[in-house]
């Protein structure tokens, strides 16, 4: 019985780091890295090959992926997102939007990047971000999980 | 009879951008809708305001990911027209190159989300891996994949050499016979026009009175395309042909779109083979004279529309953008009147949503 | 019809002022100035000469407020209204024109101007929250450096 508590907790973050499951928000991008991150699912380049599924629902993912600032209207909805993924989670910024506010910070319905208003564990610069730099983030990300 | 309200948004596996829909169901049947846009509003007309005309060309390029060109092309074309300038038409021929092939991207784009939300994976998939060709070759003659930056003020920053344009033409054939054979696949299909005819139906005088533009309007009947009726950049040296189709409905508005690829193809091909020679841009000074202007370009979902004001400083005194998704999603509502609940994403991908475009 | 002979024809209906133009692509655009109170008919008459595209509403301030209609049918025509900062109303065209409604309606959160008969005055892009005035307007600066600090503050305290 021993032994198995501490089994535990070693199957469960290989179980993680082998089917990290994204939920994709666009919390007021534009656009530019979620066609980028949808072409991930497409064949060219696949992440469903690391184990990676994009899920509908916030209660099955592990790893929130935001693209854009944060928009004023879209920021309780983002907090009540990020509430609803259960525990470990995980925040992923792509876009230099999501990580800073990038080119829309100043704006008055801008609040700034994803980590003003949630705790951000892997930033993707660029925009928009090529789908191979999305691919890195998400695997660096997960590698991190210990 | 108690009515349910089903809400679909802001985030939702249909909606691959936030926006708010409620509908009133009555059984399976829709009797009402409403929408709630916002969620992606940035304030981008103010922010223009306050920063110069050349730093606004990289803000316009950023209000929508997939018609990143357009919105560059029309904004460029207005400054150029208040500075009086005279663009090399070798700039302005691959403006408008770039515009056919953002086209070609945002309908292939487009078909992949509508066969994603009626359920045909398959579709999707292959329309999002011909895509891949398209991003590559603009990827491959401006260095971005959705966001080229080709544009600046007095003509466009890139030159064409033989061996891109040698690789344009082949890249553009790969295409066409893919483009055709996925048109074959959805003119046959049978569950593909169960579930987009008649559906999301409107007609010519509802098209007209929500002043719907773009590939809905054509599907309805309406024979506008600014491409031929008020021409901007080099259209008005180009063959162009507009289809139209009569049922107003999902299933006439694919078929427009499919049509428009090859019609993109064509004119890209045409201006591949009658490049002229000459420079690709001017230089223009960094203050405008003071002036107002109106410019209006065909985008891939219709009429864009810009208009600017100049007070003689480096910054616009004001910027009016108005995009083709907000006209056309006036007429959601109307839309979804009366059709089953399964078909409403069918609808709502049949107008062609992009909400980052209509939020601004 | 062309839109020089719509525009003759509207004027000689309604005895409105000569145009100006303003620059276009490709053409000039045709301005028409009227009054607030002259707009329900000129929209009605612009129908009934078969002009129903119309583009966007623009607002602009000066020391006035100007309303600019944008149609377009095959040709360029624009409305110009101007209100004075203390009477800020004019009829909706939404009965006529029921694609104006967005317009309407963002000029209407953006600049405080008032449609009367807008169907849906609900805010259109602005978040539901909003508290910030008006803010196209000139004289608003709510996104200056001091109000994202007050936002930070105000989140930190609610997030725990």
């Amino acid at each position: 019985m021993e032994k198995n508590k501490a089994i535990l907790p070693n199957i469960l973050t290989w179980a993680r780091k082998k089917s990290p499951w994204i939920l994709h928000f666009n919390s007021g991008g534009c656009n530019g890295c979620d066609i980028e991150l949808l072409s991930l699912l497409t064949p060219s380049y696949d992440i469903e090959r690391f184990g990676i599924l994009n899920e509908a629902s916030p209660r099955h993912a592990d790893i929130l992926v935001c693209t854009g600032p944060v928009t004023e209207q879209v920021r309780p909805r983002l907090k009540r997102i990020y509430d609803q993924i259960p525990e470990p989670k995980w925040v992923l910024a792509v876009g230099s939007c999501s990580c800073s506010g990038g080119v829309f910070s100043g704006a008055y319905n801008i609040l700034g990047g994803i980590d003003k208003l949630l705790p951000v564990d892997m930033y993707v610069p660029g925009c928009p971000c090529r789908p191979e730099t999305i691919i890195d983030g998400i695997i660096k990300l997960v590698e991190s999980i210990q | 009879m108690t009515r349910i309200v089903v809400p679909i948004g802001p985030q939702h596996p249909l909606l691959k951008e936030p926006i708010s829909f409620l509908i009133s169901l009555d059984g399976e049947r829709v009797v009402n809708s409403s929408l709630r846009l916002g969620y992606v509003h940035r304030g981008i007309e103010k922010l223009a305001q306050q920063r110069t005309y050349v730093q606004n060309v990289y803000l316009i390029e950023r209000i929508c990911g997939i018609c990143s060109h357009i919105h560059t092309t029309t904004y460029c074309q207005a400054i150029e027209t208040l500075l009086g300038l005279d663009v090399p038409r070798r700039g302005l021929y691959i403006r408008t190159l770039l515009c056919e092939l953002e086209r070609i991207h945002s309908h292939l784009l487009w078909l992949g989300v509508l066969a994603k939300n009626i359920g045909l994976d398959t579709i999707f998939m292959y329309s999002w891996r011909d895509r891949e060709i398209v991003l590559k070759m603009m990827e491959e003659i401006s260095g971005g994949r959705v966001s080229h930056a080709v544009n600046i003020i007095g003509g466009v920053r890139i030159d064409l050499d033989a061996d891109r344009l040698t690789m344009l033409e082949s890249g553009l054939n790969d295409l066409n016979g893919r483009v055709e054979e996925l048109i074959g696949t959805i003119e046959r299909d049978r569950s593909f026009a169960a579930r987009t005819r008649g559906i999301g139906k409107l007609t010519l005088e509802d098209v007209k009175s929500f002043c719907v533009v773009g590939p809905v309007a054509r599907a309805s009947g309406l024979d506008i395309d600014l491409r031929r009726d008020a021409p901007y950049a080099a259209y008005h040296e180009l063959e162009i042909e507009v289809p139209v189709m009569n049922e107003g409905d999902v299933w006439a508005r694919s078929m427009i779109r499919m049509r428009e690829i090859l019609q993109a193809s064509r004119l890209a091909k045409q201006i591949i083979r009658t490049l002229p020679k000459g420079p690709v841009s001017t230089t223009a000074p960094r203050k405008v004279p003071p002036g107002e202007v109106v410019s209006r370009a065909e985008a891939p979902r219709g009429e864009v529309f810009y208009y600017l004001r100049s007070n003689g400083s480096q910054q616009p005194e004001r910027l009016k953008i108005r995009t083709p998704t907000l006209t056309n999603l006036i007429t959601l509502p109307e839309q979804l009147k009366d059709v089953q609940m399964a078909d409403v994403s069918a609808v709502i991908a049949g107008v062609d949503l992009c909400i980052a475009c209509a939020d601004r | 019809m062309k839109m020089e002979n719509i525009l003759k024809k509207l004027i000689d209906a309604l005895g409105l002022d000569s145009p100006t133009t303003m620059l276009g692509i490709p053409t000039e655009e045709h301005v028409l100035q009227i009054l607030p109170t002259q707009l329900l008919s000129v929209v009605a008459k612009l129908g009934e000469y078969g002009v129903w595209h119309l583009s966007t509403i623009t607002c602009l301030q000066d020391e006035r407020f100007i309303l600019l209609y944008h149609f377009w049918c095959f040709g360029n025509l624009t409305l110009r209204i101007e209100l004075e900062p203390d009477d800020l109303r004019v009829p909706s065209i939404c009965p006529l024109i029921p694609g104006a409604e967005y317009y309407e309606r963002e000029v209407q959160e953006m600049y405080g101007i008032e449609f009367q008969g807008l169907p849906n005055p609900q805010p259109l892009l602005l978040p539901d929250n909003w508290k910030g005035g008006y803010p196209m307007r000139k004289d608003e600066h709510s996104n200056s450096s001091a109000a994202g600090e007050d936002r930070s503050k105000k989140l930190k305290g609610g997030l725990s």
